[in-house]
């Protein structure tokens, strides 16, 4: 994996503390907000004990889309990634 | 945030079952990333992404922080291709939240010429070659923790993925000595494939697929103290309104030829058993390729990190972060 960031693309936790104050906060049970009204749409469940029920509302029959988030140059693109002095850098087909 | 539309295996996943993928190749960092989203996660709120890839250390961030959600495993039969070694990991017992995307190695890559040139060799087969004082000043490690320190935990004759803290603490002392005696020029995160292209570095600490895809003027090889074995993570964020799209598109990837298309391009460690079979009918040349499909014997020469827990990794990135200056 490579990008034109200084920023590593496995750089790991350096927060101290984010997670068990994320945790708190976490268990405090938000609701979870609809994208597109962003008011809130289901009561969230605990996370300690999986479910397989999702905790957001899941829009997926209505709405035929998925975001979907990753480190550059880790999925096929139409093509061949090639780098620069700079680093690599990849066109994607459009 | 840039977003990109359209790689190939994207397109016929949305060809076939109708659901758009807005792609977007945001992610540097999982503890960055984190940071960005985690106001909105706290508060129940979007944030705008129906699954992400993230580290190891990412994915064991977001389950302990409650902002992962459970997969349904109805929606991913697939996911019995997910490689039996991959299927049980300490951050994610039973696989409840998390899918590999994709695994790698992390080694020592060189620019062969001018290895040569100084060393007389066309590859590099020990942390001792790596610290040839003939290298002084031309080597970077990388700036996460696991990586460079497994490597050094590995050459002192300790076990990366079974080491005590005072284990640590003299791997840390030699590596700050390296550091004084200026052998590393540079601890640095992906920046090193740029320095090694140059030929500012001429050996690296490194990841597989990115040195591989360098070309063939760069090698990439596991010391013979051991390297490290590693896996990204799909996960979906418990606030994602996409949930069941999300499980299929993971169902997608782990179907056996859409994998092999995958690891045909990013060339690294594809995480889907049938894959290499699949491989056939895309490129032969890489049915056998060991850093797709890794052999036995390599697997032998590699080690995962020991599993820390977040309270400890933390205190150990920032020994680490202090000792290199970062």
């Amino acid at each position: 994996m490579t990008n034109r960031s200084s920023i590593s693309r496995r750089k790991l936790l350096v927060v101290g503390g984010v997670g068990a104050g994320a945790a708190t906060l976490a268990a405090c049970g938000a609701g979870v907000t609809s994208r597109e009204t962003g008011a809130p749409t289901a009561a969230s469940q605990s996370e300690s004990s999986p479910n397989p029920e999702p905790i957001a509302r899941d829009l997926s029959d209505s709405e035929k889309v998925i975001y979907f988030s990753n480190w550059p140059q880790y999925i096929d693109v139409s093509k061949k990634k090639s780098h620069n002095a700079e680093g690599f850098y990849v066109q994607y087909r459009n | 945030m840039s977003q990109k539309k359209n790689p190939t295996t994207l397109k016929d996943f949305t060809s076939s079952t109708g659901i758009d993928v807005v792609y977007t190749d945001d992610i540097n960092d999982s503890n960055e990333f984190f940071a960005k989203v985690q106001t909105n996660l706290e508060q129940g709120r979007s944030i705008d992404r129906d699954i992400v890839v993230l580290t190891e250390e990412g994915v064991e961030l977001f389950i302990d922080s409650g902002f992962a959600a459970p997969l349904n495993k109805e929606l991913i039969p697939n996911w019995v291709n997910l490689l039996p070694s991959l299927k049980e990991v300490p951050f994610d017992p039973g696989r409840q939240y998390s899918l590999p995307w994709q695994s790698g190695f992390t080694g020592i890559g060189w620019n062969t010429p001018l290895l040569e040139r100084e060393l007389g060799v066309k590859k590099i087969t020990s942390m001792d070659q790596f610290f040839d004082p003939k290298l002084k000043g031309r080597v970077t490690i990388l700036t996460e923790m696991t990586d460079s320190m497994g490597l050094i935990l590995n050459w002192l004759g300790y076990d990366m993925s079974n080491f005590t803290s005072q284990q640590f603490d003299e791997a840390l002392e030699v590596l700050v000595q390296k550091i004084d005696e200026g052998f590393i020029r540079q601890v640095t995160g992906n920046d090193y494939i740029a320095a090694l292209d140059s030929g500012d570095a001429i050996a690296v600490i490194g990841w597989s697929g990115d040195v591989l895809g360098l070309g063939q003027k760069f090698g990439f090889g596991i010391p013979d103290s051991g390297g490290m074995l590693w896996a990204d993570n799909m996960l979906i964020p418990s606030v994602a309104t996409h949930k069941s799209n999300a499980e299929r598109l993971m169902n997608y990837y782990y179907d056996p030829v859409v994998a092999a298309r995958l690891a045909e391009w990013v060339q690294y460690v594809c995480p889907v058993a049938g894959a290499q079979e699949a491989m056939e009918e895309i490129d032969p040349n890489l049915v056998e390729d060991k850093w797709i499909f890794p052999t036995p014997e390599l697997l032998d020469t590699v080690s995962e990190f020991m599993y820390l827990g977040v309270e400890t990794r933390v205190t150990y990135d920032r020994q680490f972060q202090k000792a290199v200056n970062m």
